[in-house]
Order: C-alpha cells, then sequence, then structure tokens
C-alpha cells in the first residue's frame, strides 16, 4: 500500500521536470529555427555569389538554362575570364517574417557595371529557386520568410 | 534507471536541435558535388584553349612542317566529344565540348594570323591531334589534323 502511493509520487515527479524540459524546449525552439533559417539562406546566398564569380573566372559557357544570364556576360567579355570576387556577404535585417541580404562584388574589366550587377543578381535567384526556394507574388522565400538579396557591384 | 530516462529525453531535444543543422547542412553540401565537377570540365577545357593559343603561336613562329602533337587533359567518356575549331573569321581558337550530358564553349584570341579554318572532332577513346604549320603560297597556314 504504501509502496505503491511512493511509486505514484514519484511518477508526478517525473512529469513535473519532463514539464519543466519541454516548457525550456517550447521556449528555445522559435528562436533557433529563426537563426537556423537565416544561417541556411546566408549559407544559400553566399554560395550562389561564390559561384557565379567563379563561373565568370573561368570564362567558358555552360549550356545549362540555370548559367544563361551569365553566359551573356561571358560571351560579351568574348570568353575571356572576368576577374572576379565576393568580397562581403551580410545579413542586413532579419525579422519573423523577412529577411535581407547585402552581397557585394568586385569585378575588374571592360564590362559595364549594370550588366554584371544584373547577371550575378539574375543568376543568384535562379539559383536559390533550384535550391528549394519558393516564389511567393514574385518575391523568394524560405521557411516562411521572405527574401530579399542587394546585389552591389563595384568595378576594381 | 529514473535518471537515465530523464538524460535520454533532453539528450533527444538536443540530437534534434542539431540535426535541423546538420540537414541544413547536407542540403547544400550534396548541390555542391555536382556543381564542383561541372568546374572542373571548365576549368580544364579553359586550360585547353589556353595551352592551344600558345600551341598555335609556337607552331606558327616555327614555320612549315613543324607539327605539335597535343593530348586532351581528360579522357573521353562513351556520349563525349570535343570539337577544335582555329576559325580564321574570328581569329580565334574556339572550344566546344560535350561533356557527361553538358554542353562547354570556350574560345581564346590568337596573337597569330590564321589564314584557313580548320577543325577536328574528338569521341570517345581519343585523344591525340596535331598542330601543324604548311607553306601554302607564301603564307603560313596553322591546321589541326587528326
Amino acid at each position: 500500500m504504501s509502496s505503491s502511493r511512493a511509486k505514484a509520487q514519484t511518477a508526478l515527479e517525473v512529469l513535473f521536470i519532463a514539464g519543466i524540459i519541454l516548457i525550456g524546449a517550447a521556449i528555445l525552439l522559435p528562436g533557433y529555427m529563426n537563426t537556423n533559417t537565416d544561417t541556411v539562406v546566408l549559407m544559400h546566398v553566399k554560395n550562389a555569389a561564390d559561384n557565379a564569380c567563379s563561373y565568370l573566372g573561368t570564362g567558358v559557357e555552360v549550356n545549362d538554362p540555370a548559367y544563361s544570364s551569365l553566359n551573356a556576360v561571358i560571351k560579351e567579355a568574348n570568353y575571356s575570364s572576368i576577374q572576379c570576387k565576393v568580397s562581403r556577404t551580410f545579413i542586413d535585417s532579419s525579422t519573423e517574417s523577412s529577411i535581407n541580404l547585402n552581397v557585394t562584388v568586385i569585378y575588374s574589366g571592360p564590362l559595364e557595371v549594370s550588366k554584371v550587377k544584373n547577371a550575378i543578381s539574375g543568376f543568384i535567384e535562379n539559383w536559390l529557386e533550384s535550391k528549394g526556394f519558393s516564389r511567393v507574388n514574385g518575391a523568394l522565400s524560405y521557411g516562411g520568410k521572405t527574401v530579399s538579396i542587394t546585389v552591389k557591384v563595384v568595378r576594381a | 534507471m529514473r535518471r537515465k530516462a530523464q538524460i535520454t529525453f533532453d539528450f533527444l531535444i538536443a540530437i534534434m536541435l542539431v540535426t535541423v543543422t546538420v540537414a541544413g547542412i547536407v542540403s547544400i553540401a550534396s548541390g555542391e558535388t555536382a556543381n564542383a565537377r561541372t568546374f572542373d570540365s571548365a576549368a580544364k577545357l579553359k586550360i585547353l584553349a589556353v595551352d592551344l593559343r600558345d600551341t598555335v603561336t609556337q607552331v606558327y613562329a616555327a614555320g612549315d612542317g613543324f607539327t605539335v602533337r597535343k593530348e586532351l587533359p581528360f579522357e573521353l567518356k562513351a556520349g563525349d566529344s570535343v570539337t577544335i575549331t582555329l576559325n580564321s573569321t574570328t581569329n580565334r581558337v574556339e572550344i566546344a565540348a560535350t561533356l557527361g550530358g553538358k554542353t562547354f564553349k570556350v574560345a581564346q584570341r590568337l596573337q597569330v594570323p590564321l589564314y584557313a579554318t580548320s577543325s577536328i572532332t574528338l569521341g570517345q577513346g581519343e585523344r591525340d591531334f596535331n598542330v601543324t604549320a604548311q607553306n601554302v603560297g607564301g603564307e603560313i597556314h596553322v591546321l589541326l589534323q587528326g
């Protein structure tokens, strides 16, 4: 009799502790997922920008729809390699529903800044779409967040 | 016994958080391998184009009858092909290649004049070709031969 009561008490204790752990997890999770989404978006954008630059660097045209916007620039540069590097990629601002990223690219060569800028931002958006980002009303979206990317191109 | 169950429970939550992060990284990494392969082929073709540009200059300078045997820096598998053209209109060496289902195109401007357009296509198992200089009516023609 007394032993069964003791057992019931401990079960309640365990429930209590489990409850505390669950509440802790519930408080922790949203913030963690939010940061995780930001990190994944940043990694994808950084990756896409790096790929755009190394693609322009080789100066080889690959007949693939993903590279179509960069191919125009390569053709215009007469298949010569375009010295290009990503100087900085960072999260400008991030809220519950949207994230703004900035990408700065430095290049040298005779090409116009606006053309390189359009090619790189076009490529990044294409790339993200192929990596599981969705288009909602024309804007990129990932993990419930609207992603907007500002590409800044500087001629060295 | 009870303690052990507790530890496993919060440990599970920790594992879940780590899994969420790892899943994100894995999705990026898997895409990267395919991408790295494309860049590898592109870089090799670029090297070939630059190498050929220098070879054509060298053969042109050496003059009539001089031949250099070149080899592709990679092996062609079934379905792969490489077409190399010395284009006298654009005065460029142009390479169009199909490797692993992807089409690559690269060109290099030549520093010496070309008087005739010549072209060669290499298929599976073929690797070598000649770059030859011929004197035709006082002009040095640089040609590609199998």
